[in-house]
């Protein structure tokens, strides 16, 4: 059962004997925290305390309710209002509440019912907001560009400055970087920490939409404008009012779609499918690919006018590989992040393990590293991740290979440390499949190129 | 306060019933008698300026007074002057007979002192 925190009610009236049948009737729940006031000027002084709800009598000696209320609301915006007047009058009553009571309620025999459910539900908006409130500080946390960008590379530094500049102001960013790169998370975070960060971040996958439901789920589409056009409904662009629309893989949009969608970010106005009615739209517009957009302008398959108009500010996530040695701080954060998650004692890389996770190219990027990592953290029975915890093997071992830059005799010291890992530093089984000579092997073990002990061998050429 | 010496009210017909603050608050005669102490000493007084409001014709005053009596009226079910609580709580509007309230105001606060006296009696106060 949910733990209710004390509400505050002020009661706020003049008659000692209807304050003091309010005040026992409300201290039956043991929830509210009551206070009583007999005049609006003793309540005001009181004021900065903040009370959740107040019931405030229409026809106090000093001060009239109008301007009672006025002051409440300037002061004390989040205190619900109740007016309780001995006046049955709907005008009266109509005027308080469009200036921000939320209810009023005339002293007859129900009166007391009336106020016990309006706290009771005013209790339950109050409750609501809080949380809307928590959960809105958590994701402001969440999206803390110091909480989301891990790692101390320059490239990550440099895009950390970029996501500042990003997020002060409406310009259109277009995230560009491989796959697992963090593009949604990029753009989410622009959002979060931008002055729309309280209105809707939406996101668009635009590869996963059918091309012929595309227009429809941007811009929403009129009842009957299509069959399934069961009911009206709002596309992605209103249901982004205010706050930032986010369209991801822009490069799979098909060209007609382009054009459609150019006009909209241009006159800033769309027109939903089956209407002719323009609805004028302010949304910011953050868009990401993994494709080369400028590429796809020269072969035809990207309009160049709308790759201008969406360019805005470039920021272009690196691959990890070319992150440094944030590989190792991003794995480390996952791997606490996991073990706490799932009540498991913390667990550190051992060098050798650290040394694979440098050695990989990662064509997965982080998205790749946090399920090599959440594995290892299952299979490692100890405190210690090894190596041989690391599911680290490319579907591709050319590939990966190929995707980290690297001279041709990198290139095949990390060619024979695979197969002497792979045959159990068996040299001349090595020397055999690789048809090279075993002296050739056993002088890079002895220039300590590649390593028959890796564990030894890497605590030795390996300190972090 | 000792029972022989409460003076009986000289209208012996009960004026009030105490159904509606039964049914609210139960059976808890303690807070009854409370609101019983509460209406002693703070009704006679209100009636009386309403009485004073209405010879000097502020009927600002007078409204004002009613409306802030008619709810404990209602409340006690003081039926003899519910309705001339709310013709009172109406003389500042111009379609009001004034000529009438001064009477009714004087009926109204007889009342009041009435049920405050009874209820000195029945709660020993």
């Amino acid at each position: 059962m949910k733990n209710q925190k004390p509400l505050k009610v002020f009661i706020v009236e003049d008659d000692l004997w209807y304050s003091s049948m309010l005040e026992y009737y409300l201290s039956l729940n043991p929830d509210y925290v009551i206070k009583k006031f007999n005049t609006a000027h003793s309540f005001l002084s009181k004021l900065h305390e903040k009370p959740h709800v107040v019931t405030l009598d229409y026809s106090l000696p000093d001060m009239n309710g109008d301007d009672l209320l006025k002051q409440v609301k300037e002061n004390s915006p989040d205190t619900k209002v109740i007016i309780i007047s001995g006046q049955e009058d709907v005008k009266v009553a109509l005027d308080l509440l469009k200036k921000g009571a939320n209810e009023y309620i005339v002293k007859d025999e129900d009166t007391k019912e009336r106020i016990w459910n309006t706290i009771n539900n005013l209790r339950e908006n109050i409750e609501l907001k809080e949380e809307i409130e928590t959960l809105k500080e958590e994701v402001s946390r969440k999206y803390d560009f110091n909480n989301l960008i891990i790692g101390n590379s320059h490239a990550i530094q440099r895009i950390f400055i970029m996501m500042e500049k990003a997020a002060k102001t409406n310009i259109t960013v277009s995230v560009t970087g491989e796959t697992g790169t963090g593009k949604e998370l990029v753009a989410k975070s622009i959002h979060y920490n931008s002055p729309r960060k309280n209105m809707p971040f939406v996101a668009v996958n635009l590869a996963a939409i059918p091309k012929d439901l595309l227009e429809s789920e941007l811009f929403g589409h009129e009842k009957g404008s299509f069959t399934g056009a069961v009911s009206r409904r709002i596309g992605k662009f209103e249901e982004a009012t205010k706050g930032t629309l986010f369209l991801d893989e822009i490069g799979e949009m098909d060209i007609n779609m382009q054009a459609k969608l150019l006009r909209a970010l241009q006159e800033k106005e769309i027109v939903r499918v089956g209407s002719n009615e323009i609805v004028k739209i302010d949304v910011r517009i953050i868009v990401a690919t993994h494709r080369n957009l400028s590429e796809m302008v020269k072969n035809g398959t990207f309009r160049e006018d709308l790759y201008y108009r969406i360019l805005g500010l470039p920021i272009n996530l690196p691959p990890l590989r070319e992150r440094e040695n944030d590989v190792l701080i991003i794995a480390k954060h996952f791997m606490d992040k996991f073990c706490k998650e799932n009540d498991l004692a913390k667990k550190n890389l051992s060098t050798d393990a650290k040394k694979k996770l440098l050695g990989h190219a990662f064509p997965g990027n982080v998205r790749e590293l946090k399920s090599v990592i959440e594995l290892a953290c299952v299979m490692a029975e100890d405190k210690e991740i090894e190596a041989e915890h690391l599911n680290v093997m490319s579907p591709n071992i050319i590939n990966d290979f190929m995707l980290k830059e690297a001279s041709l005799k990198e290139f095949t010291i990390k060619f024979i440390q695979f197969y002497l890992d792979k045959y159990n530093y068996d040299v001349l089984q090595v020397a055999r499949k690789l048809n090279v000579g075993k002296s050739t092997i056993y002088r890079m073990i002895q220039n300590k190129e590649v390593f028959v002990n890796r564990k030894y061998s890497l605590e030795e050429n390996f300190t972090n | 306060m000792n029972v022989t010496e409460q003076i009986e009210p000289e209208v012996t017909e009960k004026l009030y019933d105490l159904d509606q603050l039964k049914k609210t608050f139960g059976e808890n005669t303690e807070f009854i008698i409370s609101l019983a102490d509460i209406y002693i000493n703070t009704f006679p007084a209100n009636s009386k300026l309403l009485v004073q409001a209405t010879e000097v014709k502020d009927w600002l005053m007078v409204s004002k007074l009613a409306h802030k009596i008619k709810p404990t009226i209602d409340t006690m079910n003081i039926f003899s002057i519910t309705a001339d609580i709310r013709a009172l709580e109406k003389a500042v509007k111009k379609e009001v007979n004034t000529d009438t309230l001064s009477e009714i105001a004087v009926k109204v606060d007889q009342v009041i002192n009435t049920v405050a006296q009874q209820l000195k009696y029945e709660f020993n106060l």
